[in-house]
């Protein structure tokens, strides 16, 4: 007897057909990456987790409209952009009040020596993306995070490959401006570079 | 050999490209000084941009989402009631847009109604017939000139030529 493991495909097909528990699988399967890239646009732990709640509702809604034709964790990313590009312009429109700003910074432990100085260049890092044009940061959150390609990440927003390749360029571009000093400083470090 | 285009330094700090490729590139950084510069500032930005930890899910999402699947369906809703992607919503401009639209369309209705009642009131006015008009009618005046090609104004020397007649003993 062989055991066989449902495909993200096969769990679709399944909800498409009112299966729950294939609801749960692919939620179990992937909860962590739909949380970290919600978390990268969002920069909230609290409002990604309600955005990856939201996200895994939309699969379910969507589910009968699903080919297998595309890949489906383009599929999903398309899903977790749209929604959380919706949710950043949303937040702008109306900004929350300052209780419900967290008062502790909002990035998890990293794995460096000293905890207050990978917070601080956590926070460096993110509020360099945050600054970013939106669709340069979109590009760049689904290439230096989700390790997309450039055509999977125009098969995700929708635009070309060479505009991809363009925003990509402009965006590290002003990236290496804004975090020049902490690259300067890895570099006088002697922290090799390509770590991810 | 050309110099590498930013894409494929790009390429490079991700560790993306491809071997026979990476082997070109490498040997032309070695003689090309700009060139190197630029791949070594994509590489520090590369791994400076790495100390960004993810967040994974600190708990499980499965048991809100199924809750609140469990209530729509309570609710007497079903996951295809509602759209996949909720619309954007639109911006304020937008809205004042539209209400101002929507007070152009009702003020030309209104202006055309109102125009549509008066004209209709002026034509009912014309219609009917004036006093003298009437009383001409009620005596039937029309019928007397019937026999006569240009009307009641050609019969009438006639008939008043007869009446003096007959008037005269």
């Amino acid at each position: 007897m062989t055991s066989h493991t449902p495909t993200d495909a096969d769990l679709v097909a399944a909800i498409a057909g009112g299966d729950l528990n294939a609801l749960g699988d692919l939620v179990h399967r992937h909860q962590d990456r739909v949380m970290a890239l919600a978390y990268r646009f969002l920069g909230c732990r609290h409002r990604a987790a309600d955005a990856a709640q939201e996200v895994f509702l939309k699969v379910a809604r969507a589910a009968p409209r699903y080919t297998p034709d595309a890949r489906f964790t383009t599929w999903l990313y398309r899903i977790v952009v749209n929604h959380c590009l919706d949710d950043v312009r949303r937040q702008k429109r109306s900004p929350r009040t300052l209780s419900a700003v967290p008062a502790v910074p909002d990035d998890p432990p990293g794995d460096d020596a000293d905890p207050l100085e990978a917070d601080e260049t956590a926070r460096q890092v993110r509020a360099a993306i945050a600054a970013l044009p939106e669709r340069q940061r979109t590009a760049v959150l689904l290439h230096r995070y989700e390790d997309l390609s450039h055509r999977a990440i125009a098969e995700v927003t929708g635009w070309t490959p060479s505009a991809v390749e363009s925003l990509l360029v402009r965006a590290y571009a002003n990236l290496r401006k804004t975090l020049a000093p902490l690259a300067d400083g890895d570099a006088s470090a002697g922290n090799p570079p390509g770590k991810r | 050999m050309n110099h590498p285009t930013p894409t494929e330094l790009l390429d490079r700090a991700a560790g993306r490209l491809p071997a026979d490729r990476l082997a070109e590139v490498d040997r032309h950084l070695a003689d090309c000084d700009a060139c190197r510069r630029r791949a070594d500032d994509l590489a520090r930005t590369w791994s400076v941009l790495g100390r960004w930890p993810a967040a994974a899910a600190d708990r499980d999402l499965w048991p809100g989402i199924r809750l609140r699947l469990v209530q729509a369906n309570d609710d007497g809703g079903t996951l295809a009631d509602e759209p996949a992607v909720a619309p954007v919503a639109k911006p304020a401009w937008t809205q004042v847009a539209l209400k101002a639209a929507a007070a152009v369309v009702l003020a030309g209705l209104a202006g055309h109604l109102a125009g549509r009642w008066v004209v209709e009131t002026r034509a009912d006015r014309a219609a009917s017939p004036d006093g003298p008009t009437l009383v001409a009618r009620t005596m039937h005046l029309h019928e007397l000139g019937a026999a006569y090609p240009a009307g009641l104004a050609d019969a009438l020397p006639t008939l008043m030529t007869q009446d003096e007649t007959e008037d005269t003993p």
